[in-house]
C-alpha cells in the first residue's frame, strides 16, 4: 500500500467577511501521523479542519489566504477540484451524522457517488469499510436496518466506515467522541490508533488525555493563531510557550 | 390557562348574542330580494333612500341569477324575485309583476372584425356556430370566437329566443360568468363576438348593427333586442312588500343602468 | 356556596357550551354530506352511471348529464398545474435552503405569503389579460384553454407548494448536508440522493395538499378555461372543470328545479375526492412518524 501524503499548511489565514478567524497558520503533519489540535473554545480549531476539505466554503462571505498541500494537491484556490479533494480528505463530525437510510446505504453512499453500481463490488466495499471501522461484527446480518437504530457509538463508527469507503488518504476528525459515553470513546480511540499509519489524521479534541493517548503531534491554537506545535511528549512535558502551559494546567479556562 | 378559557367563553357568547339581540332591538320587519345579478347594483343604489323612509324595515339583496330568483320567490324563500326571464305560466299565475322597463341586449365584437353590420340571418349562423369564419358574414378571413354568458343568464335566454329562434348557442362558445369578464374577453380577443346588456358608456368594442336596426345611445327604444327586468311578488304578499316592489320598479335611476321605461305606455293602456 | 363549588359549576357550564359547539359543527358537516348524498343518490338512480360518469353530452335543460368532460377537465388542469409548479417550488426550496442562500429565506417566505393572500378573482383577471392573450399569440387558438387554466392555477398553488417544500427541506439537518459534501458529493448529488430521498414523505404530502387546492379552485379557472362542456381534445382546447361547471349552473338549477341533483352529484364527487386526499395525507404522515 502507498504511504499517505504529508499535509503541509503554509501561512493559512481565514476570514468571515472582515473578521479574521485564523491567521498565518503554518504546520506540517507527516505521512501517517496523528496530529491533535487543542485549544480553548472558539480558537478556530473547527474552522481549520473545515478549511482542509474546503467545507468552510459553505459559510457566506468566507475568504482564504495561504496554501494547504495535501501531498501534491493544493487545497486552496479558485480552480481546486473540490470533489477530488474531498474524496482524498475524509471527515468525521462531532455529532454522529448517519443519513436516514440503512446501514448498508450509508456506507455505500460514497462509492455510489463515484458510479459504482455493481452490487457484489458494493457489498465488498461496505464489508471492508465496516471491518476497518470495527463495526462489522456488530452489524453483520443487520445491514438493511436503519442506521438510526444503532447506538451513538456505533453510529459514529458507521460514519467513520462511510468516510473510509471512498478510500481517502487523510482523515479529519472534529471532536469525534464529544457526544459519546466512555466505553464508546475508548473504542473510537482504539480505532484511531489502528488507522494510524494508513491515514494521515488530524484530530480536533477537547479531551487532553485523549490527545495524549492517540496523537503523535500536538498543535495548540488560541484566538485564531497557532501558539505551539511539536511532538506530543514535548508539548505535554515541556511546553515552550507560557500560554500552552497555562492551558494544559487548566489555568487558562 | 383559566383566563384564556374565559376569553373564549366570552367571545362565544358575544357572537351568539350579537346575531340575535341587535336584530331584535332595531328592526321588526325583514324583506329579502333575490335574483338577476344584472339588477343587483341598481337595487342596492336606490334602496338606502327607501330604507331611510322606513326605519323599521331591513332589506337584503342577493344575486344568484334570474332562475334562482324566480324559484326562491315562488317557494316563499324570498319576498321579491328579480328576473330578466318571464316565468312559466304555472308559476306566473301566483305572482304579481312589476316591470322596470326594457334593457337592450347589444351584440359586441372585437374592433378588428371589419363588418359593423350583419344580417339577422348571419347573426343566427354566427351564434349557432355554423359560420366559423368572419368571411362567411362578409368580413375578413378571421376565425369567429363566440363569447357567451352561461345558460342561467337572462340575456342568453333572449338571444336564444329572439335571434336563434329557439335554437341553442354553439357549444364551442367561451363562457364567462359576469358581464365584466365577457366584455374584457371580447375587447381583447380578435374575432370575438358576444352579447351584453347595455350600459351607457360602453367603449372599446364594435356594437354591431343587425339587419335594418342600428343601436343609438339616444334612441334605445328602436332596438328590438332587449330583456325585460321585472320584480315578482307573490299575490298574497304584504302591502309593504308590494309597495317596495312598485317603488323600486319606478325609480328614475333606471336609465343610468341602461333600462328605459315603457311604463308610460303600459299605464296608459290600463 | 364556596368558591370551589362555584368553580366546578362554571366548569360544567363551559363544558356544555363547548360540547354543544362541537356537536353543532359535526351536525352541520353531516347535514351537508347527507343532503348531497341524498341528491346524488336520486340522480344516480334516475340516470344511472353509464350516461353520466362516462357520458360526454351535457345539456342539463334537455336532460343530458354527461359528466366525463368535467372530470377530465378537473384532472388535466390539476395535473398540469402540479407539473408546472412542483419543479419550480422544488428549485425555490433548493436554492433558499440548500445552496447557502438562507438569507433569501425570509423574503421568499414573505413574498409567497403575500401571494397566498391575493383573492382568486385577481388571478383570474391576470390570466384573462396576460395568459390568455399570450397563448393566443403563440398558438393561434382563442387562448381560452386547459393550458391557460393550468398556468393560472400553477401560479396560485406555487406559494403554498413552495412554503411546504421549503419547510420540508428545512427539516434536513445541516450536518447531513455537511456529511454528504464531505464525501465528495456535488450539491446536485446531495439534493438528489440525500435531501429529496430523506424528505420524500413531506414532499408527497405537499403535492397532495396542492392537488386539493387546485381541484377546489373555481373563479380564476372559470375566467380563463372557456367553460365549454365538450370533451377537451388537447391542452389548447377550451374545457370546464367540476367546480367551474358547478358555479356556472348553480343559478340555472337552484334547489327544487328539475336537474338540480346533477349538482349534488358533482359536489359529492368533489367532496369524496378531497376526503380521499385527506386520508392519503394522514396515512403518509402516520407512516413517516413510525
Amino acid at each position: 500500500m502507498n504511504s499517505p501524503p504529508d499535509l503541509i499548511v503554509d501561512r493559512l489565514s481565514v476570514a468571515y467577511r472582515d473578521q479574521w478567524v485564523l491567521q498565518e497558520i503554518s504546520l506540517t503533519v507527516p505521512s501517517g501521523r496523528v496530529m491533535a489540535v487543542i485549544g480553548p473554545s472558539g480558537c478556530g480549531k473547527s474552522t481549520f479542519l473545515r478549511t482542509v476539505n474546503r467545507l468552510v466554503d459553505r459559510m457566506p462571505g468566507v475568504h482564504l489566504k495561504g496554501q494547504i498541500h495535501v501531498g501534491s494537491v493544493e487545497a486552496i484556490g479558485d480552480d481546486v477540484d473540490l470533489v477530488g479533494l474531498r474524496r482524498m480528505v475524509g471527515m468525521v463530525f462531532q455529532q454522529p451524522n448517519p443519513f436516514p437510510f440503512s446501514v448498508f446505504d450509508n456506507v455505500a453512499y460514497g462509492p455510489r457517488l463515484e458510479g459504482v453500481k455493481n452490487s457484489s463490488r458494493l457489498r465488498a466495499v461496505v464489508e471492508h469499510s465496516l471491518k476497518q471501522a470495527s463495526l462489522w461484527d456488530e452489524v453483520r446480518g443487520k445491514l438493511r436496518r436503519p442506521a438510526s437504530s444503532l447506538s451513538g457509538g456505533q453510529q459514529q463508527r458507521l460514519c467513520i466506515a462511510r468516510a473510509l469507503a471512498v478510500s481517502p488518504q487523510v482523515l479529519l476528525m472534529d471532536e469525534p467522541t464529544a457526544a459519546l459515553d466512555p466505553s464508546s470513546t475508548a473504542k473510537i480511540e482504539e480505532l484511531i490508533l489502528a488507522l494510524k499509519g494508513e491515514y494521515t489524521i488530524i484530530l480536533v479534541t477537547h479531551n487532553l488525555q485523549q490527545a495524549a493517548r492517540v496523537s503523535d503531534l500536538i498543535a495548540f491554537f488560541r484566538d485564531g493563531r497557532l501558539i505551539e506545535v511539536g511532538s506530543t511528549r514535548d508539548v505535554f512535558t515541556a511546553p515552550k510557550r507560557e500560554e500552552t502551559e497555562e492551558f494544559l494546567t487548566g489555568r487558562y479556562e | 390557562m383559566r383566563n384564556l378559557r374565559w376569553i373564549f367563553l366570552g367571545a362565544f357568547c358575544a357572537t351568539l348574542g350579537a346575531s340575535t339581540s341587535s336584530g331584535l332591538a332595531t328592526t321588526r320587519i325583514h324583506v329579502s330580494i333575490m335574483g338577476s345579478t344584472a339588477l343587483v347594483p341598481l337595487i342596492k343604489e336606490v334602496l338606502p333612500e327607501w330604507e331611510s323612509k322606513h326605519p323599521l324595515v331591513r332589506v337584503s339583496v342577493t344575486g344568484g341569477g334570474s332562475w334562482a330568483g324566480l324559484a326562491a320567490v315562488s317557494k316563499g324563500q324570498a319576498d321579491i324575485g328579480m328576473s330578466d326571464i318571464a316565468p312559466s305560466h304555472l308559476v306566473a299565475t301566483r305572482l304579481i309583476k312589476y316591470p322596470l322597463g326594457r334593457l337592450p341586449v347589444l351584440f359586441i365584437a372585437h374592433r378588428a372584425n371589419v363588418p359593423r353590420w350583419v344580417s339577422s340571418h348571419s347573426l343566427r349562423e354566427l351564434f349557432t356556430g355554423r359560420y366559423k369564419n368572419w368571411h362567411q358574414a362578409g368580413g375578413p378571413n378571421l376565425r369567429v370566437v363566440i363569447v357567451s354568458r352561461p345558460l342561467s343568464s337572462g340575456s342568453r335566454y333572449v338571444v336564444e329566443q329572439r335571434v336563434l329562434l329557439g335554437q341553442s348557442l354553439t357549444p364551442h362558445a367561451i363562457i364567462q360568468l359576469s358581464n365584466g369578464a365577457l366584455y374584457k374577453t371580447v375587447l381583447s380577443t380578435p374575432g370575438a363576438l358576444g352579447y351584453l346588456e347595455w350600459r351607457p358608456g360602453l367603449k372599446g368594442v364594435v356594437v354591431m348593427a343587425v339587419g335594418p336596426n342600428r343601436f343609438a345611445n339616444n334612441r334605445p327604444t328602436n332596438w328590438p333586442y332587449y330583456t325585460e327586468p321585472t320584480l315578482y311578488v307573490p299575490s298574497q304578499a304584504s302591502a309593504l312588500v308590494k309597495q317596495l316592489a312598485f317603488w323600486l320598479s319606478q325609480t328614475p335611476k333606471r336609465e343610468e343602468f341602461g333600462i328605459y321605461p315603457v311604463d308610460s305606455m303600459v299605464q296608459g293602456h290600463q | 356556596m364556596n368558591v370551589h363549588q362555584h368553580n366546578l359549576r362554571m366548569e360544567r357550564i363551559q363544558h356544555r357550551i363547548f360540547w354543544l359547539s362541537a356537536a353543532l359543527l359535526i351536525g352541520l358537516g353531516l347535514a351537508i354530506w347527507g343532503t348531497l348524498a341524498v341528491g346524488a343518490a336520486q340522480f344516480v338512480l334516475h340516470h344511472g352511471l353509464n350516461r353520466t360518469l362516462l357520458g360526454v353530452d351535457y345539456n342539463p335543460t334537455r336532460g343530458q348529464f354527461g359528466l366525463l368532460p368535467f372530470f377530465m377537465g378537473s384532472v388535466s388542469v390539476t395535473m398540469l398545474a402540479l407539473a408546472l409548479a412542483y419543479p419550480l417550488s422544488l428549485s425555490v426550496a433548493a436554492v433558499t435552503v440548500l445552496m447557502g442562500k438562507r438569507a433569501w429565506l425570509a423574503p421568499v417566505r414573505q413574498g409567497m405569503g403575500a401571494l397566498v393572500a391575493i383573492p382568486s378573482v385577481i388571478f383570474g383577471w391576470w390570466g384573462l389579460s396576460a395568459v390568455v392573450p399570450l397563448i393566443r399569440q403563440v398558438s393561434g387558438s382563442s387562448g381560452f384553454s386547459l393550458l391557460a387554466a393550468g398556468l393560472v392555477l400553477a401560479l396560485m398553488i406555487l406559494p403554498t407548494l413552495s412554503l411546504l417544500t421549503i419547510n420540508a427541506f428545512a427539516r434536513v439537518p445541516e450536518r447531513w448536508i455537511d456529511g454528504s459534501l464531505a464525501l465528495g458529493a456535488t450539491p446536485d448529488q446531495t439534493l438528489g440522493r440525500l435531501v429529496l430521498r430523506s424528505v420524500k414523505a413531506p414532499l408527497i404530502e405537499a403535492g397532495i395538499v396542492a392537488v386539493g387546492r387546485a381541484l377546489g379552485e373555481t373563479m380564476a379557472v372559470q375566467m380563463v378555461i372557456g367553460g365549454q362542456t365538450l370533451l377537451p381534445h388537447g391542452l389548447l382546447s377550451p374545457a370546464a372543470t367540476l367546480t367551474t361547471e358547478l358555479l356556472s349552473d348553480i343559478s340555472l338549477l337552484p334547489p327544487g328545479v328539475e336537474g338540480h341533483h346533477v349538482l349534488d352529484f358533482m359536489a359529492l364527487s368533489l367532496l369524496l375526492i378531497m376526503y380521499g386526499l385527506v386520508l392519503l395525507v394522514e396515512r403518509i404522515r402516520g407512516r413517516a412518524e413510525v
